[in-house]
């Protein structure tokens, strides 16, 4: 047995980086308050700033190519989408400042811009999300809320909520290797596939409900009712002073974000 | 005083008409390693359930009859309080994984951080567990990913570090090799040793007669034959009954059948060496 291990759990949790070992909630904080401020403020250049930090994190925190494949996949098609679809709605607008033409089709730059704000601050918002699911383990999250007086079974539900999606995947990747065993056909263009996918979705909705009784009793014998203190295997370290800190700059932003853009409102009117 | 008393207990699951248990009375004593065996259908899983309180608390049903834990009547126990007496493993090792940890050396220690015990004392006792059935090597590994024998070993670790008085015990090996098998009753002797109460539901009926002190033969809902394990396990009658009884002792019959008496019927294999001997030399 690796005892090292074993006594690794005298330790608080610790993936030995800085970003991935702060606490949940104070990463939380911040990714929440400079997603909000990127839908706030609603410019292009902040989006960009977010996802450029959003980037270098992830490059820091070794999840780039994950982070990068999740993030292009929101990015392009909603660049796309906003920039046709701006260009579109202001094609006979009078008014607007020649950008190009593409084949016939004149741009223009303040749709262009326009479509530029929406997409970068969804993007700027992704940016931070995706850092913080990525950088953060579920089960870390739950144990800081259970620290902040989260119940336990809440904390229970949730986690097993996540697991159980796990292991329904794992349930209709087995019952569609059976049926491409017997012979029915289960690759091929999405009507195939959505043809084997829809007749498994019964038995293993059923499986799923069936195990959650014995998965009941299970966590009853392991005294999941008792009422008294619980105590916890893995420690998440005392959030030092700097995390709070860190936590009240996002804050800051957050609340600079909304004033500007109360003011640029107010400007308008 | 008998640790858990059944007198006149009858019981239907929720929605069914016929009963799981019917009129059924026995007694289990501390420190005793009772097995129960049976046809299936017998219910056997029944009354595992009703002693671990899951009848009435989390089965409905209706229930008649007295089933005392400490003197004290199953229907005023608290659940919470009755996990920390009466530990509970089942067959199925798919469900019995909490689903929400991430190595198996957490999974271990899942009912310690319920009961609320020091993480110290956490920790040297899953260690202990986890050397003890044999799963040291496991202690890195996602629980979700084991196989189903290890997941069962993983269950049966987690319950056995909870420390509880008495342990109930439905068919444990059922996913185990026999390697493995042998394994789980020499832990469970183990634990006998300890002054633990074990009941242990099992069809394995050569190491039920090596391992148990006292046996129960249940068949339609009650207990058929009830006593000592070599007591109940030369019964010829129960030849006649589904249940089975170990291969040795139907050696002994079918000697006694035979007109060649050993001195007494064997129920293990070293008794029946030491009796087929004992015969040769006489």
């Amino acid at each position: 047995m690796d005892r090292e291990f074993a006594y690794s759990y005298n330790n608080y949790v610790k993936y030995g980086n800085g970003w991935k070992d702060m606490n949940p909630i104070s990463k939380l904080t911040i990714a929440v308050c400079l997603g909000i401020s990127s839908c706030v403020i609603q410019r292009w250049q902040f989006g960009v700033v977010l996802c450029i930090i959003g980037t270098l994190m992830a490059v820091y925190t070794k999840i780039f190519r994950k982070y990068l494949r999740s993030l292009l996949a929101i990015a392009i098609p909603l660049l796309l989408l906003t920039t046709i679809l701006r260009q579109l709605q202001y094609a006979h607008t009078p008014g607007f400042t020649p950008l190009f033409n593409l084949l016939g089709w004149q741009w223009y730059k303040e749709p262009f811009i326009m479509s530029m704000n929406v997409a970068w601050y969804i993007i700027g918002f992704s940016s931070v999300l995706l850092n913080y699911f990525l950088n953060t383990e579920m089960k870390d999250l739950m144990l800081a809320l259970e620290n902040r007086g989260v119940t336990h079974v809440a904390s229970y539900i949730m986690l097993s909520s996540m697991q159980s999606i796990i292991d329904m995947k794992k349930s209709a990747d087995t019952i569609l290797e059976s049926q491409k065993a017997r012979g029915i056909e289960t690759d091929g263009n999405l009507i195939v596939r959505m043809k084997a996918f829809f007749p498994t979705l019964g038995p293993i909705l059923l499986s799923a409900m069936s195990g959650t009784e014995e998965k009941a009793i299970a966590m009853d014998a392991r005294a999941f009712s008792h009422e008294g203190g619980h105590t916890y295997l893995r420690v998440l370290r005392p959030v030092p002073v700097w995390e709070y800190i860190l936590d009240a700059l996002a804050v800051l932003v957050m609340i600079g974000s909304i004033a500007y853009a109360v003011l640029r409102a107010m400007q308008r009117i | 005083m008998a640790f858990i008393e059944l007198k006149n207990v009858s019981y239907k699951y929720p929605y069914t008409k016929e009963f799981a248990l019917q009129n059924l009375s026995c007694s289990f004593e501390k420190g005793k390693f009772y097995g129960i065996i049976g046809e299936n259908g017998g219910g056997k899983t029944t009354l595992c359930n009703l002693i671990r309180g899951l009848i009435p608390h989390f089965y409905l049903g209706k229930l008649t009859g007295e089933c005392l834990i400490e003197g004290k009547d199953i229907r005023d126990w608290d659940t919470a309080e009755l996990s920390s007496k009466i530990g509970y493993v089942f067959q199925n090792p798919f469900t019995q994984i909490s689903g929400i940890k991430s190595t198996v050396f957490e999974e271990v220690a899942i009912g310690l951080e319920n009961l609320g015990v020091p993480k110290d004392e956490m920790i040297e006792r899953v260690i202990n567990v986890c050397e003890q059935l044999d799963i040291g090597h496991l202690i890195k590994n996602n629980p979700n990913e084991l196989s189903g024998g290890q997941r069962q070993r993983v269950a049966f670790a987690s319950i056995i570090a909870m420390d509880t008085e008495t342990l109930v015990i439905d068919e444990p090996t059922s996913q185990l090799d026999p390697e493995g098998t042998e394994n789980v009753f020499k832990i469970i002797n183990t634990l006998k040793h300890s002054n633990k109460t074990i009941i242990l539901v099992e069809h394995k009926i050569d190491l039920i007669a090596e391992f148990c002190d006292e046996i129960l033969v249940m068949e339609d809902g009650t207990v058929a034959f009830a006593g000592p394990t070599h007591e109940v396990l030369t019964k010829r009658e129960l030849l006649q009954h589904e249940a089975s009884i170990p291969e040795v002792a139907k050696f002994g019959l079918a000697m006694e059948d035979a007109g060649k008496h050993l001195s007494s019927i064997p129920v293990t294999m070293d008794e029946a060496y030491r009796l087929v001997k004992e015969r040769k030399g006489r």
